[in-house]
């Protein structure tokens, strides 16, 4: 019955036809052997003959018979030495047998047929409808008995089919379970999930085995046994633990079994879902990812509206340099849609400039921040738009963009078309040049007449003109004034700019200037002692003499105007020599408010005002940006060291030698 | 001050003021002639440039702000037409006089508004 995959075919039900049962008449007279066929002959059976004890044997070995008629008197071998042999064969060890005899002649012969099996006897001469009915009775015996071992025959094949199916569906733990959880049967699918053996676990472990501790001692696995006792079923997500404790996915259907004596347990049948709760798990995850897609792409949507509508240009590059986006300002300023594919935006970023030379990308500050980190704030490019043939002049700030964790994963770079800023710089510019033209020729005027009047009646040398000449000398020394306030003026315009300015360098001696400013300012206070140290009589060099003063005087009223309280300001004059070249070191200290700590870094540039004065105390002339510019056009140095109310010191060093060069 | 020396034995030489402003070009005309200096005056650049081509001066003193022709144009212009230009001192208002006279290659600048002594002390140089 084994099919060739091994696995059993389900038996065929019902009783077949049964073949026709035999019966064995023995008896030495052939006559009555006849006379027993005659009375019992019929189509159901086979009447087989046996003349004696012997042939008797033999058939018995060969076939199984209802029953045997066995004659007690036959020579050789009689009926009841027959019987013992029939009955010491294996085959026919149950076969009944009915002794014919011609009279019960004597009891012991009665008992001694009983004893070796004899099922009845009958008496010669036989009526023949006792002898049919009797042995009717016994061929109905024989049917049962044969339908019966047909019926275990078959059950056993369903048995074994059932097995096998139990065993062949090895991907799930089939076990059965008593009424307290203790395990009765145990699969292959079950030995292949939890990896215990049938030996193992059958007749001695619990159910419970196969559940983590922890949910065993919480009383899950009981509830579960509960639930399937209370309902018929129940249902566990719980994890599974294989021997050895790998704790595992595991789903188990727990179903009460009764059988059909009543007793109650459970069929538990699980599964391991691992692959399926990864499965699930993975799908879970391409739907989260598809969800936080089309948010992202949502998010970028609607960034993308609102950076739209910026005035400033903006421009977001990834990691590899693609310009991932671009809004409508940057669009306006490039003249082009930045190519898709174009890493590093080489196409779009290569129209950049600074100061009009080529620039190399990762010059740039948006390449800046994202290969660096770098945070660019004010860079002034030129962009060459794709649209028209003109050079845009922008002002590029850049910033990296960073993840949750720190890395950059990208740069932003914003821009501001700075064209009209240029425009009425240049206007200004124009109107300055136009401004210093116009007032300085007439001032060009006045004072050149002025000195050669002066000239004249000096000649003269009459005393008459003394008077004459007096008044001239007064319109000459206006003039100067006059001529040193239109030049402050123009450089403190081009200063706040952060135009340079040209320097007319000579030389000169700082320690005669230093000696003149402090004159003339301390006549502006009478707070404040004003005084020049240093021992250092003469400090020459070729500097710009007027615009040094302007330096100075700065400093000064600086110092003047954050010592409110008054106080003592003092010029230091120095010399330095740092590798083999000559400073001149002018320090400006003051023990006035001083300026905060996080102020300091800042105070020469432009536009910065300490958070310590600002709206306090007024600003004017050309700030410490400006006595920082022009020191630095002089190829010099401004420092400053500050304690927050206790006073600042400034210090300037110049170049001493030789100046700038001309 | 040194504007109390006699005029100097200069007269042979020949100065070309180039200035558009009557009034200023008359004043250094007039400080030059006190030096002793022989001087003429354009008022425009096409006029200074004929003028010095016409008679080469020994020092040409130079406006940069001047109608027709500016003062580069000027100083190019006699470039190609002289063989041997004459020295030029430039005099001008503009913030960036000393760049506008290196580029022209001057001999010397003056910013306006100038001291006499500053002015004949340059023309002294170029000339003695």
């Amino acid at each position: 019955m084994l099919a060739s995959n091994g696995v059993s075919t389900r038996p065929r039900t019902g009783i077949t036809e049964l073949p026709p049962v035999k019966i064995l008449l023995v008896d030495d007279e052939p006559k009555n052997l006849t006379a027993l066929e005659t009375v019992l002959a019929a189509d159901d059976r086979v009447l087989v003959r046996a003349g004696s004890g012997s042939q008797a044997l033999r058939q018995v070995l060969q076939d199984d018979f209802a029953v045997v008629l066995l004659d007690v008197h036959m020579p050789i071998m009689d009926g009841f030495e027959t019987a013992q042999l029939i009955r010491g064969r294996e085959r026919s060890r149950e076969t009944p047998i009915i002794f014919l005899t011609a009279a019960i002649s004597e009891e012991m012969s009665i008992a001694k047929g009983y004893s070796l099996g004899a099922v009845d006897y009958i008496v010669k001469p036989f009526d023949p409808e006792i002898l049919r009915s009797k042995v009717t009775v016994f061929i109905e015996l024989f049917r049962k008995a044969e339908q019966i071992r047909l019926q275990a025959a078959e059950l056993a094949d369903t048995t074994a089919f059932l097995h096998s199916v139990v065993e062949g569906a090895t991907a799930y733990a089939i076990m059965a379970l008593d009424l307290y959880g203790g395990i009765l049967s145990w699969n292959e699918g079950a030995r292949r999930i939890y990896s215990f053996s049938e030996d193992e676990v059958v007749g001695e472990a619990n159910v419970r085995l196969l559940f983590r501790p922890d949910d065993v001692a919480e009383g899950l696995v009981d509830a579960l046994l509960g639930a399937a006792e209370r309902d018929g079923r129940a249902v566990s997500t719980l994890d599974g633990v294989r021997k050895g404790g790998e704790v595992f996915s595991a789903s188990l259907s727990i179903e009460q079994r009764v059988t059909a004596d009543g007793t109650v347990g459970y069929v538990a049948i699980g599964q391991d879902v691992t692959h399926v709760r990864d499965a699930q798990e993975q799908r879970a995850r391409l739907i989260q990812e598809q969800t936080a897609r089309a948010e992202a792409e949502r998010a970028r949507d609607r960034l993308r509206q609102i950076i739209d509508v910026l005035p400033e240009g903006i421009l977001i590059a990834e990691s590899d340099g693609r310009l991932s986006m671009c809004n409508a300002a940057a669009l306006a300023i490039l003249g082009a849609e930045p190519p898709e594919d174009d890493a590093w935006g080489e196409r779009t970023l290569q129209r950049f400039s600074l100061d009009g030379r080529i620039t190399p990308t990762e010059e740039l500050p948006i390449a800046r921040a994202v290969l660096k980190g770098e945070t660019v704030l004010g860079e002034q490019l030129l962009v060459q738009s794709a649209a028209a043939n003109e050079r845009i002049p922008v002002l590029m700030n850049s910033a990296p963009l960073r993840d949750p964790d720190g890395r950059i994963v990208g740069g932003v770079a914003a821009l501001q078309d700075i064209s009209p800023i240029k425009e009425l710089e240049s206007q200004k510019d124009a109107f300055l040049a136009a401004a210093s033209h116009d007032l300085k020729n007439p001032l060009a005027i006045v004072k050149a007449q002025a000195q050669l009047l002066m000239r004249r009646a000096r000649r003269a040398d009459n005393p008459e003109t003394a008077p004459l000449v007096d008044g001239l000398k007064s319109i000459d020394q206006a003039t100067r004034r006059l001529a040193g306030m239109v030049n402050e003026l123009l450089d403190v315009a081009r200063l706040q700019m952060g135009r340079p300015i040209e320097l007319d360098p000579r030389p000169m001696d700082l320690a005669d200037l230093a000696q003149e400013v402090a004159a003339d300012l301390r006549l502006s206070t009478d707070r404040h002692e004003i005084t020049v140290q240093g021992g250092v009589a003469t400090l020459t060099g070729s500097w710009d003499r007027e615009r040094i003063e302007r330096v100075m005087v700065n400093l000064l009223t600086n110092a003047i105007k954050y010592t409110p309280e008054g106080g003592e300001v003092v010029i230091r004059l120095g010399r330095e020599q740092i590798n083999g070249v000559e400073w001149a070191l002018v320090e400006v200290q003051d023990r006035g408010i001083g300026i905060p700590p996080s102020d300091i870094p800042r105070v020469f540039d432009r536009f910065f005002r300490a958070s310590n004065v600002a709206g306090r105390i007024e600003g004017a002339g050309i700030g410490l940006s400006g006595v920082r510019q022009i020191v630095e056009q002089h190829g010099g140095r401004v420092s400053v060291e500050s304690v927050e109310n206790h006073g600042s010191t400034f210090s300037v060093r110049l170049p001493a030698d030789s100046g700038v060069p001309a | 001050m040194s504007a109390e020396r006699a005029p100097q034995p200069v007269a042979n030489r020949r100065v070309l003021v180039v200035e558009d402003e009557p009034e200023l070009r008359e004043v250094v005309c007039a400080v030059l002639e006190d030096e002793g200096y022989t001087v003429v005056a354009a008022s425009d650049g096409r006029q200074a440039v004929d003028m010095a081509c016409e008679n080469v001066p020994d020092l040409i003193i130079l406006d940069m702000g001047l109608p027709i022709l500016s003062g580069e144009e000027v100083a190019s212009t006699l470039r190609e037409k002289l063989a041997k230009p004459p020295p030029i001192l430039v005099m001008s208002a503009a913030g960036t006089v000393a760049e506008r006279a290196r580029r022209i290659g001057a001999a010397n600048y003056i910013p306006k508004p100038f001291e006499l002594d500053d002015l004949t002390d340059a023309v002294h140089k170029l000339l003695d």
